[in-house]
């Protein structure tokens, strides 16, 4: 039964009728509802800056044969405006036929719980947390001179009617938290952020008063680089510590592995299935069924269960990830990897959470076997270029190893190379598998998706280390 | 559906009336509807077509220096008045800042100069119980004038 078209003037009866009659022709396509909540209480120098509350609902219908998408998009949920929006429809695909495959295999998988986190938890106590992360914050030391802090949380209720009377949904909660630190020191500033979040309540990352745990942390960044130094520039061995570095996984491969750019065969992958593209020993997922994890879905965007996919096994390259389009056109099975932004957007092939597994290494080892190199903690930003798979990474929290010893921590190192040679650089894996505390968002052709990242400790052997020093 | 003019009027009436009636000093309110279509041609095929249809509002609510707000795509009533009741509510627990507030009275524009701006397309309108300002936008692409146009761009690239 549909909850969404439940408050609109339109009937289950004639949406079904309208989504038959605009479909049968074609190869795919659905009706994608969506009623979206979004609240974000933000606290800035020691006020609490804005709170905002937003709702968002609207339907997506979306016809596709062969290559071709056609997508219209309301907010207006009304057999006028999904008329208007079949009329379209049906003029783009008037010279083309195609047979509509109907069945999607359905499971009663779930990955987080149905519950409103803006509901769960009072405004008030959110504007008293945030004051107390202020407070705390900033009574842990005087070159504490800013902080910034902030709830972001979201449900978003989906439901995808498919001709013959097809009908899936999900609920999806999201959460986050974040602070930010400015440090001042002897006429220095430094930096920091840190932030957790994932598809579950905002007390499960609160309890026990871990809350100062990011506090903590946001602090102890910041005031690491106070001491920094210039980086070191040129090419050099680099350990990559376990976690939130697995960003560089996410572009420099993962992106190359999506199933569009594969199709197009613009993605340096696309002829290497079954070869090695990587070190032995490196074995990297897609999996979109981690519990209350920031990428994990039920269904994805197009009601494909998600799934674990295995990109890259012990090196080999194994799979792509997919949509139901680009799967279809390389004689293939979805993934659960078709993602929208929301409804206004079409579905693409995107990741969800993109691990590397565990090796066999300790990051001791890896520090150790390094006469000269650096170890990156943590990263801002990076970008890839999808064809070549070359990527730059800004590091946020690094230091220099010398003679297999972490030494002083390094300011503006940044990290450039492509994903296809630095997977085969790769000499040890580590043990110390870690996901991202669930922060990541990741844009494709102007849509962001909720995405998580994990890897082990990793030591990679050749990489060009753009610094600072002169 | 593109809405008539009035209909968005009404509906920025009605918030800033509620919004005052439970308690705001000050008020602004923001409707938009859009219509927009777009077909892309790759290789000399059909590659796609987009077709968007936007109806939103945003609405921030002051009580002295409090200020909060909200924003929709859902115009129903019910949806409005659950959520400016929100928007108060959030507006009065929100602490003050001294630079919230909307513009002085003085500075708005009124009219006076004439500064060739107004497009045929698109109008709009100043409320007029002051300090509650109202603000609608209203962009009408007729269907065949657009592909035609759309079509047009395409013709000179092939």
């Amino acid at each position: 039964m549909s909850n969404l078209l439940k408050n609109t003037s339109l009937s289950v009866n004639t949406a079904d009728k309208i989504i038959s009659d605009t479909l049968h022709k074609c190869d795919d396509g659905e009706l994608y509802l969506e009623d979206t909540k979004f609240e974000t209480v933000t606290l800035d120098d020691n006020k609490i800056k804005s709170s905002d509350y937003s709702t968002d609902t609207g339907y997506g219908f979306r016809a596709v044969t062969d290559d071709v998408i056609g997508y219209s998009h309301s907010n207006e949920i009304s057999e006028e405006s999904l008329k208007k929006s079949s009329e379209n429809l049906k003029s783009t695909f008037k010279s083309k036929s195609g047979t509509y495959n109907s069945s999607i295999k359905k499971t009663n998988q779930k990955f987080y719980k149905d519950i409103d986190p803006i509901e769960t938890k009072s405004l008030d106590s959110k504007i008293e947390l945030l004051n107390l992360m202020n407070d705390y914050s900033r009574s842990k030391d005087a070159s504490v001179k800013q902080v910034s802090a902030s709830f972001i949380g979201e449900k978003k209720s989906i439901e995808i009617l498919r001709s013959g009377g097809e009908l899936l949904q999900d609920t999806r909660p999201l959460v986050r938290i974040n602070i930010s630190m400015m440090v001042e020191k002897d006429g220095r500033k430094e930096t920091a952020v840190f932030g957790v979040g994932g598809r579950q309540s905002y007390d499960e990352y609160l309890k026990n008063d871990s809350w100062k745990k990011l506090c903590d942390e946001a602090f102890r960044i910041a005031t690491t680089n106070l001491k920094s130094k210039p980086s070191p520039v040129g090419e050099m061995k680099v350990v990559l510590g376990p976690g939130w570095p697995a960003i560089l996984i996410h572009e420099a491969i993962g992106h190359g592995l999506e199933g569009d750019f594969n199709r197009k065969k613009t993605s340096a992958f696309h002829n290497l299935v079954g070869q090695r593209v990587a070190s032995e020993g490196v074995t990297i997922i897609d999996d979109g069924t981690l519990d209350n994890r920031r990428g994990s879905l039920n269904i994805d965007d197009e009601g494909t269960p998600t799934e674990k996919t295995v990109l890259i096994e012990n090196g080999i390259l194994k799979n792509f990830m997919q949509d139901r389009l680009n799967a279809r056109l390389m004689n293939t099975k979805s993934t659960g990897n078709g993602r929208r932004e929301n409804y206004k957007h079409i579905v693409l092939p995107r990741m969800r959470n993109t691990i590397m597994l565990n090796g066999n290494h300790t990051q001791e080892e890896m520090i150790n076997s390094v006469n000269k190199g650096i170890f990156a903690v943590s990263f801002g930003g990076g970008q890839v270029d999808i064809t070549s798979g070359k990527f730059v990474f800004n590091c946020t929290e690094a230091y220099e190893i010398i003679d297999g010893k972490i030494g002083a921590p390094l300011k503006g190192a940044t990290l450039i190379g492509d994903g296809p040679s630095s997977l085969k650089e790769v000499l040890m894996v580590g043990n110390d598998m870690m996901l991202d505390p669930g922060i990541g968002t990741c844009g494709k052709a102007g849509q962001g998706v909720p995405v998580g990242v994990g890897q082990p400790s990793l030591l990679i052997d050749n990489m060009t280390v753009g610094g600072t020093q002169l | 559906m593109i809405k008539e003019n009035d209909y968005l009027n009404t509906i920025a009436d009605q918030c800033l009336s509620k919004a005052k009636k439970l308690g705001s000093t000050e008020a602004s309110v923001f409707v938009v509807n859009s219509v927009s279509e777009n077909v892309n041609i790759r290789n000399r095929k059909l590659d796609g077509s987009t077709r968007s249809e936007n109806l939103g509002i945003t609405l921030t609510t002051y009580i002295g220096k409090k200020k909060s707000s909200i924003s929709s795509s859902n115009l129903s009533e019910k949806n409005l008045d659950n959520l400016i009741n929100r928007c108060v509510e959030s507006t009065k627990i929100t602490p003050e800042d001294e630079l919230n507030s909307l513009a002085d009275k003085e500075l708005y524009f009124n009219g006076d100069k004439n500064l060739d701006l107004y497009d045929e397309t698109i109008s709009s309108a100043v409320s007029k119980n002051f300090p509650f300002i109202s603000i609608f936008f209203s962009i009408y692409c007729d269907d065949n004038t657009l592909r035609a146009k759309f079509f047009g761009t395409l013709n000179n690239n092939i």
